[in-house]
């Protein structure tokens, strides 16, 4: 599996109140199929909007965005919503560091959703497998509200992985847990992901994360 | 309710000198449309708290019966009224009931002289007069006897009111009246002086007449006094006003018009605002009277409206010489 | 401090579709209170015109047996005496019937000055005598305008001629009211003879009951009726001389209640709503407390703001109510003459006052109390029910039980059995949390059927509202069908013959004969009836020829003997008899053979054969005919042709398809209001399922980052409606079915006299169904507002 991830010329705003905000302006950013980027910087640097672009949750205001996959392109700056819904379905896992399970679903049901979007049942012994590795095999049955919050962000990592897409993007995985339990998840997911393949776009201000991407994006400077 | 009737014409009217008959003219005239028995009387406690007790009995023919004998169709409706003055208290108590003309409701029956309007009564028996009322506040309880014979207003009897309208009008003043009175349970021996007012006619007020201040005094010298005015709309003295003095020994003299003045001192406004003139000059020949109210409120707010109650008579010194009941009518 | 209050309203401001929604169900509330009030008003204006002349000011009746006018005046002196102290005034009454002109009338005599001048026979004095005192004259009666004389004219009967003082609208068919020496005369009776006295009796509550009358109209109706005795007299209300204005006040009531149900709803939603913007200023209002303002302050100041809503929804709900009432009265009485006048009074905006206001109040504050414990961890597990759940039990037993608590105490049953399972919602949904996991389906179907079990607070006040107007829907349904059902085998009953003819005073004899002659081969059946008194109740004496044909259409086998009865419900229940028993009436007895069910019947009733009612009554008046083998027009022409008033003739099939529609249209106010407080529910439903949203903002956020469609997020959306749907439906269900068992076996034999028969509809219980789950959906389905605040 293969893909990249281009943004060229890209400009991204906000109304913050009533000013406009530049968050980006004429922002390059290439990333290799497999690469693991950190991107830093402080409280809003637009971290989580470059995921969000990424994903397709936004849209840039100017300049190209592309994601490439297999050979095909898929240029998000073109697509409406309904597209970019659809692209960022078959190719991003995402782990954000709140809220990531659906609370009503218990871990393997969490787990399941993005094969169930995505047709991909066949994956679901992989999808167990990688929830044994990640000490969640007896918890299979447990709803969000029953687990830690370092069990949350491992289920979370798993429902990611599930469907094994080409890009994963994590927005601050670890930010909400001790050093004991960040050390463990920054640990699956980088196993995980170097296992799979992925390329892993992290949002993070912890340099020990930073430290263990291949490269680090320094945003906000 | 004593106005004027379309069957005016079926009843009798007072027109000319009749001769009295007693017990018998104590009793009803059917024969004429309205009467009444006036009692009036001003009483003390040994211990000289003074009370004032009114008692009237109007019967009013509604129509001329055909069956006169038929229980429910005699065509009488009788009104009652009875008050009591309070003087040391300010108080003034009422009460009133109508009921038709029915064996078992109010009459006048005869042999002996019963005047009763469901269970309040004045009785005569053998000349000695009683009253008995029972409301739900006060009670009364009295014995009277006269001590003067029967004085005729007006011309030996026929007290004229307007032109061809008159009355059949005789008293009893000076009754010497005994008995309790009870007042929201508490008990009290009474005596004192009463006025007995008997009159019956089938005649109205003329249309310029408004209404009329009657007197009823008995003074500490033995003479009684009635006079009364009748109010005229343009306020000038009414011809026929008329009034009787009666002397210690009984004998009478009719006051034509000119003998005698009236004239309001002092008034009370009451919460409707009407202004009753309880403060009166009584003028007689050179004799001069001050006849005021005991109690200014003596209202009764009944069925009609008037101001009846107990006044005290002062001479122009200001001493007090006597007592007696006056009576406002027609003030609005 | 004032900040404090301006930052509420502001923040109402800020959220303007949930501040819409809850005014406007407020809003609906009111309407549905405001409308029922004026409706009833109208209503209750044209029945206070309605009156027994004889008895203006009599508060009851005093019957004893035999008793004569001797007893009358010992009763009336022991009153004058001091020892009635709770009786104001009394009159004797004489009642009886004589003939005129081939005319039975129905003579009441009274003593016009027993009590003149404050009260009583002021519906004589009024009626056209002159003077302030009743100037009466010997020989004048008043007459009820059925009588069809008017004021000079001159009434004869026998060889006596009686002056008619004035005409009145007694709705007493044949009245003749006399001074009580004439009503003598009239019916040829001794100056002893005496029927009843009718009394004024002091009532201190008296003006408190009209004061809640005017605000709750027809309330006098729902509360059991006292008897009660006067010296050794049995004393009975004069409220049931006049069964009709009983019956009508009766529907009042029952309109009111469910009037209130829209108000109830409202309630609940306002409730709701509250608990909704407390949550979300939570963090605003603990940083005020950590700053020193007292929970008390913020109380005031939350308590004003939504005060003020409810001031709006008031304004609102008061216009919207009064369109609303002149909208159902057309509708219920289009066609007819007279339409009840819609008029606004104070009664109904302090009514709409206290219902737009006290119950945002009382919503504003409940919700306060419950949910604004700041740094205060909430105690695990505990529920907050149940102290209130035995006591709405035993409501509901006494309500259902205890006859004595009269209409009042049904509709009690009916509030406990809401209130009940309003509060059990959220502890259900709860409790079966562990079985709708267990549901199978697509992972975005489990997600939206957990989601009801999972947020029980925030829907379940709001699923309780929809479960109340579901089931009220249900019940009322499954009634309004019985009773047709019921009314319909009824018709088809009575209805037996092809033609009735109403004579209009015509006597019925000299009709059928006449028309006999005319028609040899017409089936021709006369019917007459009487007022009878039985053990002091009025009641109506039927009678006819009692074949086995005629029985039939009540349910009776045989032909009816001498001294044998038929009898409808509403008697057997006002003298606690039954088949088989016997009844005294005029001296002599009667025995009890069948009951029917009369509704319809405003006054109790009694049939028997024509030789049962002439030993009793001797000469009786037939005023109505059944005829079979004529047609009807050529009824008519032979009517025509004859002199004297023309009846009025009704074919079987007109009468019944007349009947059907009266009774579609008295029920189509109460359609309407159901409708309302559905309306009001789903108003409830859609911001419960919006505050649902809004709180899992996060997981519609995270659903957009798994790529779930625009298409998907609306099947969830209907998947969470239809849900909540058939829970609310599921838990509706017995409790409509409650309902409409209440309203059948209790509500009905207390306002009406008659019990109806529960009959499971399946169209009556399909359609609340249906919609309930509709508005579910719908309430799901609804887009969410765009009120995000900001963080803090």
């Amino acid at each position: 599996m293969s893909a990249a991830i281009s943004l060229k010329g890209v400009s991204k705003g906000f109304l913050d109140g009533e000013r406009y905000r530049e968050v980006f302006v004429d922002f390059d950013l290439a990333v290799a199929p497999g690469e693991i980027v950190a991107v830093c910087g402080p409280s809003g640097s637009g971290k989580s909007t470059l995921l969000n672009l990424v994903a397709g949750l936004l849209v840039v205001d100017g300049g190209l965005l592309n994601l490439r996959h297999g050979g095909v392109d898929y240029p998000l700056h073109t697509l409406d919503e309904a597209a970019r819904g659809a692209v960022r379905r078959r190719l991003v896992g995402y782990v954000f560091q709140f809220f990531n399970l659906i609370p009503t679903l218990n871990v393997l049901e969490n787990v399941r959703f993005p094969l169930a979007l995505n047709d991909r049942d066949d994956l679901l012994p992989q999808a167990r497998e990688r929830l044994a590795t990640l000490g969640l095999a007896d918890r299979l049955d447990a709803f969000p509200d029953q687990l830690s919050g370092g069990e949350r962000q491992r289920v979370a990592i798993a429902r990611a992985l599930a469907h094994e897409p080409p890009i994963v993007l994590a927005d601050e995985p670890t930010g909400n847990l001790d050093a004991g339990n960040s050390e463990q998840v920054a640990d699956m997911l980088w196993s995980e992901v170097e296992r799979l393949g992925c390329v892993l776009l992290v949002a993070t201000h912890s340099e020990a994360i930073a430290e263990r991407a291949h490269r680090v994006v320094e945003l906000g400077r | 309710m004593l106005g004027a009737s379309v069957e005016d014409d079926k009843f009798a009217k007072a027109v000319g000198a009749r001769s009295f008959e007693f017990p018998r003219d104590h009793g009803s005239h059917p024969d004429y449309r309205s009467e009444w028995w006036y009692l009036t009387v001003g009483l003390q406690t040994d211990r000289g708290r003074e009370f004032g007790v009114q008692f009237t009995v109007f019967r009013q023919a509604l129509f001329r019966s055909s069956q006169p004998d038929d229980p429910w169709q005699n065509g009488q409706v009788y009104l009652a009224h009875v008050a009591l003055t309070d003087v040391a208290g300010d108080q003034h108590y009422e009460a009133e009931r109508l009921a038709r003309g029915h064996p078992q409701l109010a009459g006048v029956s005869i042999d002996p002289l019963s005047v009763y309007v469901e269970g309040w009564r004045l009785n005569l028996d053998h000349d000695q007069w009683s009253l008995e009322a029972v409301t739900d506040t006060f009670a009364v309880k009295l014995h009277l006897e006269a001590q003067k014979p029967v004085v005729y207003q007006g011309d030996a009897g026929l007290s004229a009111k307007g032109p061809g309208q008159a009355s059949y009008y005789y008293s009893l003043p000076r009754l010497a009246a005994r008995g309790d009175i009870s007042i929201d349970g508490e008990n009290y021996s009474v005596t004192g002086l009463g006025w007995l007012d008997r009159e019956w006619s089938t005649s109205v007020l003329s249309p310029n007449q408004i209404g009329w201040d009657w007197f009823a005094l008995m003074l500490a010298n033995g003479e009684d006094v009635m006079a009364f005015r009748l109010r005229r709309l343009d306020g000038s003295r009414d011809p026929f006003d008329h009034g009787v003095v009666v002397q210690a020994d009984g004998t009478s003299r009719h006051l034509a018009m000119s003998d005698f003045e009236l004239q309001p001192l002092g008034y009370w406004r009451d919460e409707r605002n009407v202004q009753w003139p309880i403060r009166w000059r009584l003028t007689i020949d050179n004799c001069e009277w001050i006849v005021s109210a005991a109690i200014d409120d003596q209202r009764m707010d009944t069925l009609l409206t008037y101001w009846e109650g107990l006044v005290h008579v002062t001479d122009a010194t200001g001493q007090r010489v006597g007592q007696g009941y006056m009576e406002l009518t027609g003030y609005r | 401090m004032t900040l404090i209050g301006l930052s509420f309203l502001r923040f109402f401001r800020r959220t303007p579709w949930t501040t819409l929604t809850a005014a406007l169900g407020v809003s609906l509330g009111v309407a549905s209170t405001v409308a029922v009030h004026l409706i009833s008003l109208a209503v209750a204006g044209a029945l206070s015109t309605v009156g027994l002349p004889h008895l203006q000011g009599v508060t009851h009746l005093a019957e004893r047996e035999q008793a004569s006018m001797d007893d009358y005046f010992a009763l009336r002196r022991q009153w004058r005496n001091g020892k009635l102290p709770d009786v104001v005034r009394m009159t004797p009454i004489v009642e009886g019937y004589v003939v005129a002109d081939g005319r039975r009338l129905h003579v009441f005599g009274t003593d016009w000055y027993a009590a003149p001048l404050r009260g009583m026979n002021s519906g004589l004095t009024s009626s056209g005598l002159t003077g302030s005192n009743v100037d009466y004259q010997p020989g004048a009666v008043v007459v009820d305008e059925s009588v069809g004389l008017h004021a000079g004219d001159v009434l004869t009967v026998g060889a006596n001629r009686w002056s008619v003082a004035a005409s009145v609208s007694a709705n007493l068919d044949g009245g003749v009211f006399a001074d009580i020496g004439d009503a003598l005369q009239l019916l040829d009776a001794p100056a002893d003879r005496l029927s009843y006295v009718g009394v004024q009796v002091h009532d201190p509550f008296a003006d408190l009951a009209a004061l809640l009358e005017d605000l709750l109209p027809g309330l006098s109706a729902a509360l059991p009726e006292q008897s009660s005795t006067l010296a050794d007299w049995h004393l009975r209300s004069v409220a049931a001389e006049q069964p009709s204005v009983q019956f009508s006040k009766s529907v009042l009531f029952n309109l009111g209640a469910l009037g209130s149900l829209a108000l109830l709803v409202a309630w609940f939603l306002i409730y709701q709503i509250c608990v909704m913007w407390l949550r979300r200023q939570r963090i605003v209002m603990e940083r005020l407390v950590a700053l020193g303002v007292g929970r008390d302050v913020l109380a005031r100041y939350f308590y004003a703001a939504v005060a003020a809503l409810g001031c709006v929804a008031t304004v609102v709900g008061l216009a919207a109510g009064y369109y609303l009432a002149h909208f159902l009265t057309e509708l219920s009485t289009a066609g007819f003459d007279s339409v009840p006048r819609i008029e606004m009074s104070v009664a109904v905006v302090l009514k709409a006052a206290f219902s737009g206001i006290a119950v945002a109040l009382v919503g504003a504050w409940i919700a306060f109390r419950s949910r604004t414990h700041f740094f205060e961890a909430a105690v695990p597990g505990r529920s907050a029910v149940h102290w209130w759940l035995p006591v709405a039990v035993v409501l509901f037993a006494v309500g259902i039980l205890v006859p004595q608590s009269g209409l009042a105490g049904g509709f009690m049953a009916i509030l406990a059995a809401s209130l009940v399972a309003a509060g059990l919602v959220a502890p259900l949904l709860r409790g079966v949390r562990q079985w709708v996991v267990r549901l199978p389906g697509s992972l975005l179907a489990k997600l939206a059927m957990r989601e009801v079990t999972w947020f029980e607070s925030d829907l379940g006040v709001a699923v309780g509202a929809l479960v109340l107007a579901v089931a009220t829907s249900l019940g009322v349904g499954l009634m309004i069908e019985s009773f047709k059902a019921d009314f319909e085998r009824m018709l088809d009953q009575r209805l037996a013959h092809e033609t009735f003819i109403d004579l209009a005073g015509q006597d019925g004899l000299v009709v059928a004969e006449a028309l006999t002659r005319r028609f040899p081969d017409a089936d021709v059946q006369a019917y007459g009836r009487l007022r009878a008194r039985i053990e002091g109740t009025a009641v109506e004496l039927g009678f006819t020829r009692f074949d086995a044909a005629e029985s039939a259409r009540y349910g009776h086998e045989h032909a009816l003997a001498e001294n044998e009865a038929l009898v409808s419900e509403s008697l057997t229940t006002a003298l606690d008899v039954g088949v088989g028993d016997t009844l005294r009436i005029a001296g002599r007895e009667l025995t009890i053979v069948h009951e029917f069910s009369g509704f319809g019947d405003v006054q109790p009733r009694l049939l028997v054969d024509n030789a049962t009612a002439e030993t009793l009554y001797g000469q009786l008046p037939f005023d109505r005919l059944s005829v079979a083998g004529v047609p009807s027009d050529a009824l008519l022409a032979w009517f025509g042709e004859r002199p004297g008033s023309s009846p009025r003739v009704q074919q079987r099939d007109a009468m019944r398809v007349i009947a059907l529609e009266i009774f579609d249209r008295t029920f189509a106010i109460t359609n309407a209001l159901t409708l309302l407080a559905l309306l009001v529910a789903v108003i409830g439903l859609y911001n419960a399922i919006t505050a649902l949203r809004l709180n899992q903002l996060a997981t519609s956020d995270l659903l957009d980052a798994l790529g779930v469609n625009r298409s998907e997020k609306r099947r969830v959306d209907l998947l969470r409606g239809l849900t909540i749907g058939l829970f609310a439906v599921l838990l509706a269900l017995p409790l409509g079915l409650v309902m409409g068992a209440v309203l059948c076996q209790v509500i009905n034999p207390r306002a009406f006299g008659w019990s109806i028969e529960l009959q499971l509809s399946v169209p009556a219980m399909l359609w609340p169904l249906g919609l309930g789950i509709a508005a579910a959906v719908l309430a799901g389905l609804a887009p969410t507002p765009r009120e995000r605040l900001g963080s803090g």
